[in-house]
């Protein structure tokens, strides 16, 4: 609106676009309104901006500019929460030019387009209006000081984070993508494999519009294979061809990105399934019919997604979504049964580094563990288990918010009593932060607003916010470390012990979290792409940070999680052992970066490496990072990031690596990320 | 093999209560210690369990040599025992 002031007249341009004379009462009104204000206080502000407004000797003045005055006065009377609810939210004129022109990039995911420059507009106000109107104000204040960090603010309001997609319950009863069948086309039971993936596909596709973060499959080799009977390897490899092309291409989603996804592949059934009934093309079921029958099948899928992988897309470069995750059981590590596809996995990561391992074979990791996004992970209770064995269950992260574990050091002063205090408050304010999320997205679903999440399977809705878990998780535990102890975790053993008190007190304040409120909590290594470095960007200002434990010096960030200094010169099974112990306490998800070196690493080793790393480490999951340049002139792949393709010699070349749980482009990364991707101690294998 | 256990190696047996092989284990172990002049060490991670999440241990009986992990939730024989330990001798 923009106001027009003529022979002691002021005009109002409205946003429908009239002009009309500017009246006291709109301004009266819109305080009682929007911020509650009663009558009279209200008639004496707007009378004081309107005197304000008078002295101005401007021709033309705005709208947002009456508002700014009013809160003026608003915060001239003392009256701080009528100014926070009648303030605006947007952006000044220089930001927006910015956000066209100049790529914000915070997440590696996401690339200049115009998506994204309208996502990054939006995200703006939401996470301004989320911080402002929603969460309460001590948590808000502690994560714009950088105590705590809310995750996907942006989506804050209208989606939970993460969600494990129950392949089997679209492909019994169809897929609707506006979740009504009113404004999309409405897909029957898949009757062939190729309907049937695409499908799928659709489905992840629909889902991550509706959450921020990543969406999986589980089992997905095994639940396919019954649609592959009759097809020759051939052709099934064709069609696996198509879903990882649709997952990697189509950038419809947040902003121009691709979807987050992950499929679980099985080396075999694993026994809970091969008993279950299987759905069969159609959605039909037949009793005793069962994924037991479908053996060969599920190891044909199995072995055409390794190779569509290994493939590459047309030019070369690998897949990096959907991620593969091969789910090491105790059969797969501890016999040679399946050395023959480890070995063809283990060139897969000597190719491009993009398989994901689970280990299900470390002693305290149950058979079920479901997984998606950067290392989530899903524990089923008893009562799910069935539910996972029927397909039914559907279950993820409703929101996460990570604690600045170095600041809470600082704050302590080295006092290790008032260290385990300031790090037990931070759980009682992210509550608050669960709470505000519960309540707003409960309301923004029962308005209507995510259809694809309300619509009922069988009389039960799709997605429950009540199973939707609460998670933390934290950054810098080893700079946390290094302030009370004097060293680092790789340094000294009682380093590395304390390192496991401190976690271990995190674990036990999650599980009593639980306990005592009605939700289901998790502890997680955050992937914290973003907060590591905006938490150590504001901790070079603390006074008390004298253990120097930021890293860098121009882009500067955290160590993630319980991680080890990423540059640690030390042995890579002593960084192995190191962050794998840590991972047992760590249920809701963690994982432990292998970063290769520029030589061609030997398959063979790597298979043997991966059953070790399985069998004799507490490591629930890890992936090996491979470095890798790609040139656009000659399309050569090659090992290392190489300003020149040792090809060609063209400088037109891209970097690739994993940022925190993705391979991605590396002039994508963040500041504090790229900093980090120097300081990394490569391994040869 | 000397008796003196001149680089200071230590085996370690971690333990827990109403752990059926443990007793057998820790005995074994013992006595292998006096014979090969060992440091021995016995780590009840019912009590401290964090100390056996450094050795990835989380089940019992387990038998490590100084920072190795030998034998994971196993009863093995001397035999077997004494050849690890010959293997992975400082």
């Amino acid at each position: 609106m923009l106001l027009h002031t003529v022979m002691k007249k002021i005009y109002v341009r409205t946003s429908e676009g009239r002009i009309e004379e500017q009246e006291n009462d709109k301004i009266v009104n819109s305080l009682m309104k929007e911020a509650d204000l009663p009558k009279n206080l209200a008639r004496k502000i707007a009378s004081e901006v309107r005197e304000e407004l008078e002295n101005l000797n401007v021709e033309y003045v705005s709208g947002p500019l009456i508002r700014e005055l009013t809160n003026v006065k608003l915060l001239q009377y003392g009256l701080t929460d009528a100014r926070d609810k009648y303030t605006r939210v947007g952006l000044p004129v220089y930001d927006v030019t910015q956000l066209i022109f100049n790529m914000d990039d915070e997440n590696a995911n996401t690339y200049y387009n115009p998506g994204f420059v309208h996502k990054a507009m939006g995200d703006r106000v939401a996470k301004e209006y989320a911080l402002l109107k929603v969460i309460p104000k001590e948590a808000s204040r502690e994560h714009l000081e950088g105590k705590i960090h809310i995750h996907d603010l942006d989506y804050f309001i209208t989606r939970p984070f993460c969600f494990e997609v129950p392949a089997r319950l679209f492909l019994k009863h169809g897929v609707k993508t506006d979740g009504k069948g009113i404004s999309t086309a409405v897909a029957g039971p898949a009757k062939h494999l190729n309907s049937a993936v695409m499908q799928l596909a659709k489905v992840l596709q629909t889902s991550q519009t509706s959450f921020s973060g990543g969406q999986g499959y589980d089992f997905l080799n095994v639940i396919l294979a019954p649609y592959a009977k009759g097809l020759t390897y051939d052709e099934i490899k064709q069609i696996i061809q198509y879903f990882i092309y649709e997952l990697s291409m189509t950038n419809f989603s947040r902003g121009g990105q691709t979807a987050f996804t992950s499929v679980s592949l099985e080396f075999e059934a694993p026994d809970f399934l091969k008993k279950q009934n299987a759905v069969l093309p159609g959605g039909v079921i037949k009793e005793g019919v069962t994924y037991a029958d479908f053996e060969d099948e599920s190891k044909k899928i199995f072995n055409a997604f390794i190779d569509t992988y290994m493939e590459g897309d047309y030019n070369g470069k690998s897949f990096n979504f959907p991620k593969p995750e091969f789910k090491l059981r105790r059969n797969v590590v501890r016999s040679k049964k399946f050395d023959k596809e480890l070995l063809e996995i283990s060139k897969l990561t000597a190719k491009y580094g993009v398989p994901y391992f689970l280990n299900l074979a470390a002693p305290y990791m149950p058979d079920a563990v479901q997984s998606q996004c950067c290392r989530y992970f899903l524990i089923p209770d008893s009562k799910q288990m069935k539910q996972v064995e029927e397909g039914k269950l559907r279950f993820g992260s409703l929101q996460t918010v990570s604690i600045n574990l170095p600041r809470c050091a600082y704050e302590s002063k080295g006092n290790q009593e008032e260290l385990m205090g300031i790090i037990d408050e931070k759980f009682e304010i992210a509550k608050r932060v669960f709470d505000a999320k519960r309540k707003i997205l409960r309301k923004y679903l029962l308005n209507g607003g995510a259809p694809f999440l309300t619509q009922e399977f069988d009389g039960e809705p799709y997605f429950d916010i009540d199973t939707s878990t609460n998670t933390i998780g934290f950054v810098g535990l080893n700079e946390l470390v290094k302030y009370m102890t004097g060293y680092e975790m790789h340094e000294n053993r009682d380093a590395w012990k304390y390192g496991l008190k401190i976690l271990n007190h995190l674990k036990d304040k999650t599980f009593r979290m639980q306990k005592t409120t009605d939700s289901k909590w998790s502890l997680v290594q955050t992937p914290a792409e973003s907060a590591a470095t905006r938490f150590a960007q504001l901790d070079q200002k603390i006074k008390e940070n004298t253990a120097k434990g930021i890293r860098g010096t121009k882009n500067v960030y955290y160590t993630n999680s319980s991680h080890v200094f990423v540059g640690a010169k030390i042995p890579l099974w002593q960084r192995i052992k190191i962050e794998s112990s840590f991972h047992p306490l760590l249920m809701g998800g963690a994982i432990t970066h292998i970063f290769m070196g520029e030589k061609d690493p030997d398959p063979e080793a790597i298979r043997s490496f991966v059953k070790n790393v399985a069998q004799k480490t507490l490591c629930s999951y890890f992936s090996l990072t491979k470095d890798m340049t790609h040139c656009a002139d000659c399309g050569r792949m090659s090992n290392g990031m190489k300003n020149a393709c040792p090809g060609c010699g063209s400088k037109n070349v891209e970097w690739y690596s994993r940022v925190t749980g993705y391979l991605t482009p590396v002039k994508a990364w963040n500041a504090g990320k790229k900093a980090e991707m120097k300081d990394r101690q490569r391994y040869e294998l | 093999m000397t008796k003196k256990n001149a680089n200071n190696n230590v085996l370690t047996v971690f333990t827990m209560p109403n752990c059926p092989n443990c007793p057998k284990v820790k005995e074994k172990c013992e006595e292998i210690s006096k014979e090969l002049g060992l440091e021995f060490k016995i780590v009840n991670i019912k009590e401290d369990p964090l100390e056996g999440l450094m050795y990835q241990v989380m089940e019992t009986p387990s038998i490590a040599l100084n920072d190795e992990t030998l034998f994971f939730a196993e009863n093995p024989s001397r035999a077997e025992i004494k050849k690890a330990i010959k293997m992975n001798l400082k």
